[in-house]
């Protein structure tokens, strides 16, 4: 983990945009299973096969919905994989860049399948110019583009089992930059991020003038009490 | 009738009050007979003690007092509120609920007001915070109720998401809030405005937070929108509709929860309940409302619920905490732990029943009586009336 890059991804989706996204994952997935259980050959054995797919249809259609109504301050576009004729869903947010990716556990790395296809962007930068090693702060300040998954993954029944933001190594299997976003939408019962926040009635609640004032010489009488 | 005393003539107690036995009477949600055959007098005899013409004889005070279960000084003493400055609470049906029960939860109503102008005195509320409203219940359009809806939640700075925690949201902003058992089916919740202040009571026998949100917010549209209107058999179903159109615009802002219906299965409209703390129903008739769901497919939605049971019980009903008024209880424990006020003085001030008390400001119960040696009442005795 690099804190540089950490920080760099974590500016581009900062925390108050995790609720609406993970709430985008999760809408999107309700909306496929809807699809899938209320069309009988998608609902039969062999279309069930495909419920994968169509959950990741269902996860990146909401998403770009989302970016497009504004709650999620993101630009999305449904672009063409570089291989084949699948699509997948450009997210970006400043320089960085996002695509979403399901696995199997929320800090695994995506695989690279005909549809699930992934692009490094390979931050090439001469780490030995005029003989000195460069900083990283540098190099990051230098790189035109950074990558991100957002990756998520779900359950049988439909229910999420992770969302996470993470920023891969060009090379390893391994993330330069990560974060667990599930935990602030994923428990229902939790009040939604982007709820008002609940104001506290006692911050108005205060006694009189002339009360404070009788309490406060009465404080007085016994601090003079006990001083005496 | 024996022993009782005509008003003016020697009588052992002229000073009771009669209003406030029948205040007494009313708040034990009992009819005069039903009242009469505890004290064991006739209906006739109670209708003179509670309109002045004869007061009650000790024997029978005595079993007033047992009766009523309220404190001597209860009949006593005058209420600085009056009646003039209150409105007619505004109830859902005026023909399914008793008058018994309506004239019992008007004076659980007016105790909470009293306990409310007794904290007062020594501590400062949250004050009544709406927006000036212009509105015609009888040419108003569904369109400026949405408006009016949506400047309350700038005012009161909730943004155009969910809502949720609606309890400390409206007390912040001045509502005073009782939640009680109200042992009435037809009842979930009721409002007026008393002495310039906004009050709710509402049932602690309704337990689904999203049903709580909902019926706070429908007595909320009669704060802001029916204030000082009178209501009656005939205006009441519009003033209702009125109601309820504001709660689900003020609860489901009509710029922002369309966009988020994208599906009309039950399944998704369970995890926009589980997000906007509204009940499936509620949202499906806010869906109508909007025209985002035509007929059949509200129709449709309406069977899936019965088909599934869930139009009684819905699914998540329990899921979300329940958030207690803290308004009524914050103050009455700051003024006792504080020693501005001992426990004994607020019995003595506010001349109830310290189970009432309690009840109405949200206390637990025992607060007031904690450690305390109770007083004697005899039990009412059953007999005929000598004047039947």
């Amino acid at each position: 983990m690099i804190p540089e890059l950490q920080q760099r991804m974590l500016a581009a989706f900062p925390d108050a945009t995790w609720g609406p996204l993970v709430r985008g994952v999760r809408e999107g997935i309700t909306l496929a299973d809807d699809v899938v259980r209320n069309t009988p050959m998608l609902a039969s054995l062999l279309g069930r096969d495909l419920k994968g797919q169509i959950r990741r249809v269902g996860v990146l259609y909401r998403l770009q919905q989302l970016c497009t109504s504004g709650e999620l301050p993101f630009a999305a576009e449904a672009t063409k994989m570089p291989v084949g004729a699948w699509h997948w869903l450009d997210i970006r947010s400043g320089n960085v860049l996002a695509h979403v990716a399901r696995t199997e556990t929320a800090d695994a790395m995506p695989q690279d399948t005909t549809n699930r296809q992934i692009k490094y962007v390979k931050n090439q930068y001469d780490l030995y110019e005029d003989g000195k090693v460069v900083p990283i702060s540098h190099v990051i300040a230098e790189a035109k583009e950074f990558y991100c998954f957002l990756t998520f993954g779900t359950d049988r029944k439909g229910g999420l089992t992770h969302a996470s933001l993470g920023m891969p190594s060009s090379e390893n299997d391994e993330w330069l930059a990560f974060a667990k976003l599930e935990r602030r939408a994923q428990a229902g019962t939790a009040a939604p991020a982007d709820a008002a926040t609940a104001p506290n009635p006692k911050d108005k609640i205060r006694f009189r003038e002339h009360v404070q004032e009788m309490l406060a010489d009465k404080q007085n009488e016994a601090d003079d009490e006990r001083s005496a | 009738m024996l022993g009782d005393n005509p008003a003016g003539r020697g009588s052992a107690l002229p000073k009771v009050i009669p209003e406030r036995i029948r205040e007494a009477r009313e708040a034990r949600g009992l009819t005069a007979e039903g009242f009469g055959e505890l004290l064991g007098v006739s209906r006739a005899a109670v209708a003179l003690y509670e309109t002045g013409q004869v007061g009650p004889s000790p024997d029978v005070f005595t079993r007033i007092l047992a009766v009523t279960e309220q404190p001597v000084g209860f009949f006593f003493n005058q209420r600085r509120r009056k009646a003039e400055s209150a409105q007619q609470p505004f109830w859902r049906s005026l023909k399914r609920m008793e008058q018994a029960a309506r004239a019992r939860i008007t004076r659980r109503l007016e105790w909470a007001c009293d306990i409310v102008d007794y904290i007062e005195a020594f501590i400062e509320l949250p004050k009544a915070n709406f927006p000036p409203v212009e509105w015609d219940h009888e040419q108003g359009k569904d369109d400026e109720i949405e408006v009016i809806a949506l400047k309350l939640r700038d005012l009161w700075g909730l943004g155009r998401g969910p809502i949720a925690d609606l309890v400390s949201v409206l007390e912040y902003n001045g509502v005073v809030l009782v939640r009680e058992t109200v042992a009435c089916d037809d009842m979930d919740a009721v409002s007026r405005w008393q002495m310039g202040r906004p009050f709710i009571l509402y049932s602690a026998e309704v337990e689904s937070g999203p049903r709580v949100n909902f019926n706070l917010a429908h007595e909320l549209a009669h704060i802001v929108l029916h204030g000082g209107v009178e209501v009656t058999s005939d205006n009441l179903p519009r003033l209702e509709r009125q109601a309820n159109r504001f709660a689900g615009a003020f609860l489901l802002p009509r710029d922002t929860f369309p966009l988020e219906v994208v599906s009309t299965s039950l399944t998704y409209f369970k995890t926009l309940k589980e997000r906007w703390r509204v009940a499936i129903a509620a949202m499906i008739y806010r869906c109508k409302d909007l025209a985002i769901l035509n007929e059949s497919q509200v129709k449709y939605l309406w069977r899936q619920m019965n088909a599934q049971g869930i139009r009684q019980r819905e699914p998540l009903d329990d899921a979300f905490g329940h958030v207690a008024p803290t308004m009524l209880r914050t103050s009455l424990e700051m003024l006792v732990s504080h020693g501005v006020q001992s426990k004994e003085d607020v019995e003595r001030a506010i001349h109830l029943n310290p189970a009432d008390i309690e009840s109405l400001g949200g206390i637990d119960p025992g607060w007031l009586t904690a450690g305390k040696v109770i007083a004697f009442k005899p039990k009412p005795r059953l007999r005929i009336s000598d004047s039947a």
